[in-house]
C-alpha cells in the first residue's frame, strides 16, 4: 500500500499542510511582533523592536507578566508537594488504585470556564486571616493545580512504576528512613520524570486564562488574561510583542528543562550506564 | 550512616512503612476535596438558587434555572451548537491528527524526533497566542487575504474571520497535540507488515485502508475523537474570538450570566448541564475502550 507513488506524494503533501498549520499562528506572531508598523497588516512595512520597547516600559503589563510567573511558579511547586508522594504510593499500591487515579485525574475534563466559576463561587467568599482569597494569585493557582496535579501524575505514575523496586529494599536494608530513601535513591533516578512533570504544571499554568479570569482582580491579572481582555482593543503589534513573550517564554522554559536534560545524561554516561 | 547492625530493625522499620503508603496520597485527596469536590457541590447547590433582578442570587430551592435551560428555545439552540461545532471539530481534528500520526508511524529515523516536536507544538502554546496567531491570518488586512492578492487569487480582500471555518481551525488546534499522541500509541502497537502482507495479497491502497489500518486503529481514534469533543465543548474564548457571532456556545453563555449578568444561579445550571453532556460522551469512551479490548491487541 505504502510503495504507492500518487499516495505517498498526496501523504507527503497533506504532512506539509499539517506543519505549515502548526507553524503558522507562532510565524505570524513572531513576524508581526517584530513589525515597525502602527497596526497590524500585510505586507510588513519594515522591522525594528521598538513595540518591545513599548511593552517591557509599560508597567501594567510588566506587572501581569509577574503574576503570571508567580502564579506558574506557586501552581508547579503545589502540583510537586502533592504529586510526588501520591504518585508513588499509586505506583507502588495496588489496593483501590484505578478508582483513586480515575478521581486524581477528573479534573482535567472539567472545562476551565466550570471550574473557573465554581472556585471562584464555592471558596471566592473565604476570608483567611483577614486575607481575602478571591483575586490572591493563591486561589488561582489552587485552580491552576486542578489541571496541572492531573498532568503531573500522569508523568510521574510511569516514572515511579518502571523504577527498579529493589533499589528502594536495598536502600531499607542499608539503614535509610523511607524518607531518606526517596530523596537519595529515588528522587535521582526518577528526576527526568519529576523535571518533565514540573514543567507540565508550570507550562499549563502560564498558558491557562479562563479560570484565571473568573478568579483575579486587576492588580492579580495574568498576562494570558490582559492579552484576551485587550483582544478587541488593541490593533498595534503591541498585543503579538505581549503573545510572543507568553511563549517565549514557554519554549525558554522548555529550551533550559532539554539542556538539563542533555547535561544531566552526559555526566551520568561515563560512569552510571 | 546506621552500622551494618541495625540492618534487622531498620528492615522491619521499612516494611512498616509501607502499609502507611495511603498517608501518602492524603494530601492530594484533601486538596482534591477542598478545590475541587466542594466547588463543585457549591456549583451544584447554586443552580438551584433564585435570581432576584439586581441582586447575585438567593437561597431557594428551585428548578426554575434548569427548566430554563431545558426548554427555553434561545438556551436550547444554544445547546445545539455547542454540540454541533464540537463535533465538526471533533471530526476534523482526528482526521487531521490521523493522518499525520500516520505519516509519523510510517516515518524514520531523525525526521521522526522533529515531526514529534512539532506535534507537541500546539500542546505548549496558551490558547490566547493561538487566538492571536490566526486573528492575524483571517481578517481582511491579515496574512491569507495579502497571499491571496498576491498570488493573483483573488482582487478583492478576503475576510474569513467570524466565520465558522475560523472557529473550526482555532479550535481543532488546541485538542490536535492530544489526538495525535492517542493515535499515535495506538498506531506504535500495529505490526506495518500486516499492511505489507495486506498489499501483497492483492488488496488495493484504500481497501487495505478501510479494511485493515482502520479497523485495528479504531480504539485510538475512539478515545482521540471523545478526547477533542470533550475539550471543544468546554472552550468559548476560541469560538467566539474567531467564529461568528452568532455561534454561541454554552461556555459563552455561563461567562455572560456570571460575569455580566451577574446570575450565578443561572451560570451554575448551565454548567451542571454542560458536565452531564460532557459525562455522557466520556461514559462513551469508556464503552468503547472495552470494545477496543475486545478487538485490538
Amino acid at each position: 500500500m505504502f510503495e504507492e507513488r500518487t499516495f505517498r506524494f498526496l501523504h507527503r503533501a497533506f504532512a506539509a499542510l499539517f506543519i505549515l498549520y502548526v507553524v503558522l499562528p507562532l510565524a505570524i506572531t513572531a513576524v508581526v511582533a517584530f513589525s515597525d508598523d502602527n497596526v497590524v497588516r500585510f505586507p510588513i512595512r519594515g522591522f525594528s523592536g521598538r513595540w518591545f520597547g513599548v511593552f517591557f516600559n509599560d508597567a501594567q503589563w510588566i506587572n501581569a507578566a509577574w503574576n503570571s510567573l508567580q502564579i506558574a511558579l506557586i501552581t508547579a511547586a503545589m502540583s510537586m508537594v502533592l504529586a510526588l508522594p501520591a504518585s508513588y504510593a499509586l505506583a507502588n499500591g495496588k489496593k483501590a488504585r484505578p478508582v483513586l487515579q480515575t478521581l486524581l485525574i477528573l479534573p482535567l475534563f472539567v472545562p476551565g470556564v466550570v471550574l473557573g466559576i465554581s472556585v471562584a463561587m464555592g471558596l471566592g467568599s473565604i476570608n483567611l486571616f483577614g486575607y481575602d482569597l478571591f483575586g490572591s494569585r493563591i486561589l488561582v493557582a489552587c485552580a491552576h493545580t486542578l489541571w496541572a496535579l492531573p498532568l503531573a501524575i500522569t508523568v510521574l505514575i510511569p516514572t515511579f512504576e518502571t523504577l527498579d523496586k529493589s533499589l528502594m529494599e536495598a536502600a531499607g536494608d542499608l539503614g535509610a528512613s523511607p524518607l531518606r530513601a526517596f530523596f537519595n535513591v529515588i528522587m535521582p533516578v526518577a528526576m527526568t520524570g519529576i523535571v518533565s512533570a514540573g514543567l507540565f504544571a508550570f507550562i499549563t499554568s502560564l498558558n491557562e486564562f479562563i479560570m484565571a479570569l473568573f478568579l483575579t482582580t486587576r492588580d492579580t491579572q495574568t498576562l494570558p488574561v490582559m492579552l484576551w481582555l485587550s483582544l478587541r482593543s488593541s490593533a498595534t503589534p503591541q498585543i503579538a510583542v505581549a503573545s510572543f513573550v507568553l511563549a517565549g517564554s514557554v519554549f525558554t522554559a522548555v529550551g533550559l528543562a532539554y539542556a538539563w536534560f542533555t547535561l544531566s545524561r552526559r555526566r551520568r554516561e561515563p560512569t552510571a550506564f | 550512616m546506621t552500622a551494618e547492625t541495625d540492618i534487622l530493625p531498620t528492615r522491619s522499620k521499612f516494611s512498616a512503612a509501607l502499609p502507611s503508603l495511603p498517608w501518602l496520597i492524603m494530601p492530594t485527596l484533601v486538596f482534591i476535596v477542598v478545590a475541587f469536590g466542594w466547588p463543585l457541590l457549591y456549583l451544584v447547590r447554586m443552580s438551584f438558587n433564585e435570581h432576584p433582578a439586581g441582586g447575585i442570587y438567593v437561597e431557594a430551592w428551585t428548578l426554575k434555572n434548569y427548566l430554563v435551560v431545558l426548554t427555553e428555545p434561545n438556551m436550547l439552540s444554544v445547546i445545539g451548537k455547542t454540540i454541533y461545532i464540537s463535533l465538526v471539530t471533533a471530526i476534523v481534528t482526528v482526521v487531521a491528527a490521523f493522518f499525520f500520526a500516520q505519516y509519523v508511524w510510517l516515518c524514520d529515523g531523525h525526521n521522526r524526533i522533529l515531526l514529534l516536536a512539532i506535534a507537541i507544538g500546539p500542546m505548549l502554546i496558551s490558547e490566547v497566542s493561538v487566538i492571536i496567531g490566526w486573528r492575524m491570518f483571517f481578517p481582511s488586512n491579515g496574512l491569507l487575504s495579502y497571499t491571496l492578492m498576491s498570488a493573483g487569487l483573488t482582487d478583492q480582500k478576503v475576510n474569513l474571520l467570524g466565520t465558522e471555518l475560523a472557529a473550526v481551525v482555532g479550535l481543532s488546534y488546541i485538542s490536535v497535540s492530544y489526538c495525535f499522541f492517542s493515535i499515535l500509541s495506538v498506531l506504535n502497537g500495529i505490526d506495518r507488515n500486516l499492511l505489507t502482507a495486506s498489499a501483497d495479497l492483492g488488496a488495493s491502497p484504500a481497501r487495505t485502508f478501510f479494511t485493515v489500518l482502520l479497523p485495528l486503529a479504531k480504539g485510538g481514534i475512539a478515545a482521540a475523537f471523545t478526547q477533542a469533543f470533550v475539550f471543544t465543548m468546554g472552550i468559548y474564548a476560541t469560538t467566539n474570538a474567531l467564529g461568528p457571532d452568532s455561534l454561541w456556545t454554552m461556555p459563552y453563555e455561563i461567562q455572560l450570566q456570571m460575569l455580566t449578568r451577574r446570575n450565578w444561579p443561572m451560570a451554575a445550571a448551565i454548567a451542571v448541564v454542560l458536565i452531564a453532556i460532557i459525562a455522557v460522551a466520556a461514559m462513551g469512551i469508556q464503552w468503547l475502550r472495552h470494545r477496543k479490548g475486545a478487538s485490538h491487541v
